[in-house]
């Protein structure tokens, strides 16, 4: 992040930024535990603690963001630059911001109706599946019980889960790649202090997703 | 393009900061007329950095060796940014001097900071450079060529 370094003296710039973790060590290693146990049950919702309030990001998606993120994960966002959530990003994760969906390590939707397609994104090769981009979308409603279903590893029947704010034919397009398998995307959904995933391995209940 | 010898003037404070004693920034920080207030953005953390140098300031660069820092940011109550990245593993070292820093920022400080801290503390440092260089010069040696005789 930029600093001015010059005509400072006695009246340097205030700046916006949000602390991170309270307990980095900690907080990061438990909300990376709460990260597994949402990816290896996807569609169960889960709350995710110790997300520092920052402006312009729900506190579950700043607490995947810190534990997900550093300096070796390129970053895809459509936050605008200088905005207090880019900055805290750029100053706590350090992650090398592309402009280029496919290069993006992770993404980081806070607008997931005007995202890109998924595709757009990187979806790994046969030989290296596990390059693939890893999408956090920032959605408006997320609960369990309802809404649309789902079957894979990890479901023990049949889960339902119910999201608002994404875009329209989001989850017919995302059955389109599961024939793609094992290339794919992972989406961690973030509401509040709540996140849910929805890894490459699960399938969409084709009946339902014709509604959606 | 800047002469990146030039060092602004925050670079300077942010230098005699970083090679001050962790001593005598403490017992300053105690002294202050009114303790500050403070919140970690980075809770000081120990890293290592590779040093790199020049043959004579010019040739191409190399690796110097590795060498462990502390680095730390603070916001003070203020609002301002203080950044302190210091040599070796003190971690209140790196912490008092990212809070000088933002001090130094705040022009309820500035003088107050400046006068009590930054100028003793660079004129000691100046001092043990000048005594640093005078033993070295001792041991100088010239070499020179004896002129022969015909």
């Amino acid at each position: 992040m930029s600093v001015s370094y010059s005509g400072c003296e006695g009246h340097g710039e205030k700046v916006n930024l949000a602390p991170g973790f309270e307990e980095p060590v900690m907080q990061s290693q438990q909300v990376f535990r709460a990260l597994l146990e949402a990816i290896s049950h996807p569609g169960c919702v889960i709350s995710l603690e110790h997300g520092p309030k920052v402006s312009g990001l729900s506190p579950a998606a700043s607490a995947t963001a810190l534990a997900l993120m550093d300096f070796e994960t390129s970053l895809w966002c459509d936050l605008t630059a200088g905005t207090p959530a880019f900055r805290w990003l750029g100053f706590h994760c350090g992650s090398p911001v592309t402009s280029v969906t496919k290069e993006a390590c992770i993404a980081l939707v806070s607008r997931p109706e005007a995202m890109p397609r998924l595709d757009a994104f990187n979806l790994g090769s046969e030989r290296q599946p596990h390059t693939s981009t890893t999408l956090i979308l920032e959605v408006s409603r997320l609960s369990a019980g309802a809404g649309a279903g789902f079957t894979g590893p990890g479901i023990e029947k049949r889960g339902r889960l119910d999201v608002k704010g994404l875009p329209h034919g989001f989850w017919r397009h995302r059955k389109s790649l599961e024939g793609l398998f094992p290339m794919g995307v992972d989406l961690f959904l973030t509401c509040n202090e709540t996140v849910a995933a929805i890894p490459r391995t699960t399938i969409w209940d084709e009946e339902r997703c014709m509604l959606l | 393009m800047k002469n990146p010898s030039e060092k602004t003037v925050r670079q300077q404070w942010m230098e005699v900061l970083a090679r001050s004693s962790p001593d005598f920034l403490e017992k300053s920080f105690e002294a202050l007329s009114h303790p500050p207030d403070y919140l970690f953005l980075r809770r000081p953390e120990t890293g290592l950095v590779m040093v790199r140098g020049r043959m004579d300031g010019e040739g191409d660069p190399f690796n110097l060796g590795e060498v462990a820092v502390t680095r730390c940011t603070v916001k003070s109550r203020a609002g301002y940014l203080g950044v302190a990245c210091v040599r070796g593993t003190e971690k209140r070292h790196a912490e008092l001097a990212a809070c000088f820093d933002a001090l130094l920022q705040d022009n309820r400080f500035y003088e107050e900071v400046m006068e009590s801290v930054v100028k003793p503390s660079k004129e000691r440092l100046l001092k043990e450079e000048v005594e640093a260089r005078r033993k070295a010069e001792a041991t100088r040696v010239d070499f020179f060529t004896m002129v022969r005789g015909e």
